[in-house]
């Protein structure tokens, strides 16, 4: 059986592990110490705490303690990494290299150093949602001071190739920033295999506390980068502020709790995935994969069901929990960027729906997903005026090939 | 987006779902479709020609729950009355009625577009009739 309402959306967040909020208790009330405070017992015991988290961080990515720099998640974390680049560097314009299908996270604090007199390039994807590496490698000037890939994208899943892309970079003695957001805790993400020199991290994407992620900074890239935040010096003088102490600790132990448990579980997850998409698959027609599906996270399904749009399904899918590109979900007036990136038309981008699974989704979860998307697909189609007027569902020829291709 | 209960009725439980031949010449067809946003609303009107009254409605909407409650309502709307009184429902009317948020208001147009282009679609061709009788006649 299954307990309603089934959260299916962990690309929003991911529920916390009670493991974690048990680690997190203790330093938001006996241990209240500030981690500066290394002069008495109080500020030692939260120092400890901090140092520790740091090693569990650290260790989930291959990384060294040193190299972790704590914020209030991913979005401050690319901030830092691409403001502080752009403001180390003397080259003026500068150039900033990265993706359209970017978070917003990412896109954001670049359009703001665009209108700050910087060069942006915002490289496209092929409807598999992939970049050309030759594409990137063009786009590179001698003014480039970083280029900014995410590893896995918030919609669509789709993993870049990230140590090639380092590869290119480096060859070019250009900086590497990678929004890890969704991969990191989720899949295996080692820094120094993929050798990027910055990657973006936030705890609450596995199963860690809201508020808390960090900058993976290399030793060799921390002259590089500037603060963006300043005052007192924390954080190696690269992001100031008293820590987040009772997050940071959870933080730890979700990094823990995830280096013990992802490989473990990915089979598990990417098996649970493919069951969703064959049940959609075949009891319905009209369904198209947005996104390479070999390129892609385990626990991501983008799929757009064609006549209908995605917030009517998700409002009348009351008791599942899923998110959708339709702009009229969100607050944009657009439909997903990303799915229109792919090549796919508006009305596709906002048939669109994300599902996103974790390592705490059940089999009786899937099937029961299944079992209410088709009822509920079905109904809007026979709402839909769309369906009697293109009996034929065009399937995608791109998307069969990577289907094909598997 | 919060969604009234009256939008969440018309969405969940919507009245008058699908189609009638659209060549019958009693039947007038309104398929309309939102600049910009793209939502699409089919309105069609089955009307006795002696009285004027809207005997039948029915309609199919593509859109966001805002968009298909519009039409589900004007659909309703419409039914048992004269296309007289039908052609005086307005935009404003139906997002009052639905409670719909200024950024939904797009859908009551869309709705009121749909019955105007279905009693236009029906006029033109009960006029296109009474043209071919007085020819017959002469
Ligand atoms: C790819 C990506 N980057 C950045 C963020 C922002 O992370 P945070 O919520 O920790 O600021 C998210 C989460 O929404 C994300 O998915």
């Amino acid at each position: 059986m299954v307990t309603l309402p089934i959260y299916m959306d962990s690309h929003a967040t991911t529920r916390l592990d009670p493991r974690v909020l048990d680690a997190m208790l203790p330093y938001l009330s006996e241990h209240f110490g500030n981690p500066a405070s290394r002069t008495h017992a109080f500020g030692r015991k939260a120092a400890a705490a901090v140092d520790a988290a740091r090693c569990e961080v650290a260790a989930l990515i291959g990384a060294r303690s040193a190299e972790i720099v704590f914020t209030s998640g991913a979005t401050e974390s690319n901030n830092l990494a691409i403001k502080g680049i752009v403001a180390a560097s003397d080259l003026r314009p500068c150039h900033v290299v990265t993706v359209i299908t970017e978070h917003r996270a990412v896109l954001d604090p670049c359009r703001q150093l665009e209108s700050n007199g910087c060069d942006v390039t915002r490289l496209p994807v092929g409807p598999d949602g992939l970049i050309d590496l030759d594409e990137l490698a063009r786009a590179i000037t001698p003014r480039t001071v970083l280029v900014s890939v995410m590893v896995a994208n918030n919609e669509i899943g789709v993993c870049q190739p990230i140590a090639a892309i380092a590869e290119v970079a480096a060859a070019r003695g250009v900086m590497f920033h990678t929004d890890a957001a969704q991969a990191v805790g989720r899949v295996p993400v080692d820094v120094d295999r993929l050798r990027v020199d910055l990657a973006s991290i936030s705890a609450h994407k596995m199963h860690g506390p809201k508020g808390v992620g960090a900058l993976y900074v290399r030793r060799q890239a921390q002259a590089r980068l500037t603060s963006i935040i300043d005052g007192g010096g924390h954080e190696h003088g690269l992001r100031s502020g008293t820590l987040n102490v009772p997050g940071i600790v959870g933080f730890g132990k979700a990094a823990a709790l995830a280096s013990a448990e992802t490989n473990g579980a990915l089979s598990r997850i990417a098996s649970l995935r493919d069951r969703l998409w064959a049940g959609f698959q075949t009891r319905l027609t009209g369904v198209h994969l947005n996104g390479s599906f070999k390129h892609r996270v385990p626990h991501n399904l983008n799929v757009s069901f064609a006549h209908i749009d995605g917030q009517a399904l998700l409002t009348a899918l009351d008791d599942v929990a899923v998110s959708s590109g339709s702009a009229c979900a969100s607050a944009t007036d657009e439909p997903s960027y990303v799915v229109q990136a792919l090549g796919a038309s508006k009305q596709r981008a906002r048939a669109s729906v994300r599902f996103g699974l974790d390592r705490e989704t059940t089999e009786a979860e899937v099937d029961y997903v299944i079992d209410k998307v088709v009822r509920v697909v079905t109904r809007l189609r026979d709402l839909s005026p769309l369906s009697d007027e293109l009996s034929e569902v065009g399937r995608d020829p791109v998307v069969e090939k990577q289907l094909g291709g598997r | 987006m919060v969604q009234s209960s009256q939008v969440n009725d018309y969405f969940r439980h919507p009245r008058h779902v699908g189609s009638i031949p659209a060549d019958a010449a009693d039947v007038g067809t309104g398929r309309v479709e939102s600049p910009g946003h793209g939502d699409v609303a089919r309105l069609q009107v089955r009307v006795e020609e002696a009285t004027g009254v809207i005997q039948e409605a029915r309609f199919k909407a593509y859109g966001c729950s805002f968009a298909i409650a519009s039409a589900s309502f004007v659909a309703d709307q419409v039914m048992g009355r004269t296309l007289v009184s039908a052609l005086t429902i307005t935009a404003d009317e139906i997002g009052e009625k639905l409670s719909l948020p200024a950024t939904k208001q797009y859908c009551a147009q869309l709705a009121y577009d749909a019955i105007r282009a279905a009693i236009a679609d029906y006029e033109t061709k009960r006029d296109a009739k009474a043209h071919l009788t007085t020819e017959d006649e002469r």
